[in-house]
């Protein structure tokens, strides 16, 4: 089974995508908008090609810092679902708050970890991994207690242990709820990383403190832009690669993945 | 055949004596229920909807527990005597990420079973049932009725002594549900089993069972003998003496209807 990406699933945004630009485009030439207010299409590519020796660095640490903290929020989040999952009791008891550390917002969350780790990548990645970790626990968590009554009955009345419908029906159950959790986390993790970067104020070469440099000069508005187009790539990659495991885990029997063929 | 769970010595004997259970809510499904089933019987469950069919077979399975009175198999509380019994789901119940083979496999793995020799029976299970060829297959890229054959073979995996069917073709066009009743007939002759089957067609009752119990309101309110001769065919379906039985068992399920 090869994977081919159905032509409805990329001539309509490419399309949209050209509209987009030519419609970016006008409104420069139509309303004479400076390049310091809003760059054209040319120009950010213009400024990709001229930083492209900072920005790839700098993509590239900050993507690692979004990479560590997507991964300890994966791994912490499931294993936090499989608690939550564990008894009505325990996710009565905790659920609330997970919601609650949720709700802190990222700038609160900053100065905290800053204190805490320094103004350095540590932060950055714990503030990458407190972003994308509810999603997985959400998702996992759903998924972990919705698995089907009947199935878990004709596992009792095989007399499985509780191991065993662990291992055998309630993860395998759960998976895709994981992977929608885990594809969340993919957009959220480099929006983090870059977000502690920019506020945390932490070392050069990221895309963060690059973004600190330009936006401090208006004549390098295309160059915040390059940011911006960067930090989108960098999450296309994370949410690409998920959404490659998603296929290769689900492709035979997932009504999401087969209806994707 | 590779050795799976020890078979069975002999179809079980069920003992259902002064049964009541009561639900959370407070309903009494039965209060004093009593029915014996002897080894070899197949006893067709059939009764409006809410009469407890279900629950008895669930009761049976030691899926629930009884609120008073007796239930058991062999001799043996139902917890005690698992590995004796199968139950046939409504619905297949097939792990859709797993092939019909491996969901065929999924008693014999709980047990502990080595993987080349469940592997073996599931695929003689499988070809029992019609379904050789379908062996790698995975659910969705299987009909209504095959699941429910692979489902079939699941059960039979464990040679039970007691297989509780709870209305497992119900959902089925009536051509493959009259096929799969032949089949179910037709293993039943290589494999002897006790069975308690739930239903909602009289016809599929009188032509599966040497037994028919009409149930409700939480009570036995008819039981009619099959007096049939086994091995029964489609031509079954055609003889004066079948039509007989379903209309008595119509009339019987009608006069339990009423209020």
């Amino acid at each position: 089974m090869k994977f081919r990406l159905p032509t409805s699933l990329w001539i309509p945004p490419l399309l949209a995508g050209a509209v987009l630009l030519v419609l970016w485009q006008g409104a420069i030439v139509v309303f004479g908008l400076p390049s310091y207010f809003l760059p054209g299409p040319g120009d950010v590519v213009r400024a990709l090609v001229r930083e492209r020796d900072f920005l790839l660095p700098a993509a590239l640490r900050t993507g690692s810092s979004a990479l560590v903290g997507f991964g300890a929020a994966v791994a912490g989040g499931a294993l936090v679902a499989l608690v939550l999952a564990s008894s009505r009791w325990v996710k009565a008891a905790l659920y609330p708050w997970v919601l609650v550390v949720q709700m802190v917002p990222v700038v609160v969350l900053i100065p905290i970890f800053v204190i805490w780790f320094g103004a350095n990548l540590a932060s950055v990645t714990a503030i990458s991994f407190m972003i994308s970790f509810f999603p997985v626990v959400a998702g996992t968590t759903l998924g972990l207690v919705s698995t089907d009554r009947g199935l878990l009955e004709l596992f009792a009345v095989n007399r499985a242990t509780k191991l065993q419908e662990i291992l055998l029906l309630r993860l395998p159950y759960a998976l895709p709820y994981f992977l929608t959790g885990v594809k969340i986390a993919a957009t959220l993790a480099p929006i983090g990383a870059i977000s502690g970067e920019f506020l945390a104020g932490t070392e050069p070469n990221t895309l963060g403190y690059l973004l600190v440099v330009y936006r401090s000069d208006p004549g390098k508005m295309p160059e915040v832009f390059a940011v911006a187009l960067v930090t989108c790539a960098l999450g296309f990659l994370f949410v690409g690669a998920v959404q490659l495991l998603s296929w290769l885990l689900l492709r035979r029997w997932h009504e999401s993945a087969v209806r994707a063929e | 055949m590779a050795a799976g769970p020890a078979p069975a010595p002999s179809p079980a004997r069920v003992t259902i004596a002064a049964l009541g259970k009561r639900f959370e809510t407070g309903v009494d499904v039965f209060s004093g229920l009593n029915l014996e089933a002897a080894p070899g019987d197949f006893i067709s469950l059939i009764g409006p909807s809410g009469c407890g069919k279900t629950t008895l077979l669930r009761l049976l399975a030691g899926l629930a527990a009884p609120s008073s009175g007796k239930v058991a198999i062999d001799d043996l509380a139902p917890a005690a005597a698992r590995d004796r019994l199968a139950f046939v789901f409504q619905e297949p119940t097939l792990l859709p990420w797993l092939t019909a083979r491996r969901n065929v496999e999924l008693p014999l793995r709980l047990h502990g079973e080595p993987a080349h020799s469940r592997a073996v029976t599931a695929r003689e299970a499988l070809s029992r049932v019609g379904l050789a060829d379908a062996a790698e297959r995975y659910p969705r890229q299987l009909s209504g009725g095959m699941k429910m054959r692979v489902s079939l073979a699941r059960a039979l995996t464990g040679h039970p002594s007691l297989l509780l069917f709870d209305e497992p073709f119900g959902a089925l066009d009536e051509m493959t549900r009259n096929r799969l009743n032949e089949d179910l007939l037709r293993l039943r002759e290589t494999a002897p089993f006790t069975a308690l089957f739930v239903t909602h067609s009289v016809g599929e009752a009188v032509f599966l069972s040497n037994r028919v119990v009409v149930l409700a309101r939480g009570r036995i309110a008819a039981e009619l003998a099959v007096p049939l001769p086994y091995p029964r065919g489609p031509e079954t379906r055609e003889l004066p003496a079948y039509l007989q039985l379903v209309a008595r068992a119509v009339a019987a399920l009608r006069a339990a209807d009423q209020p």
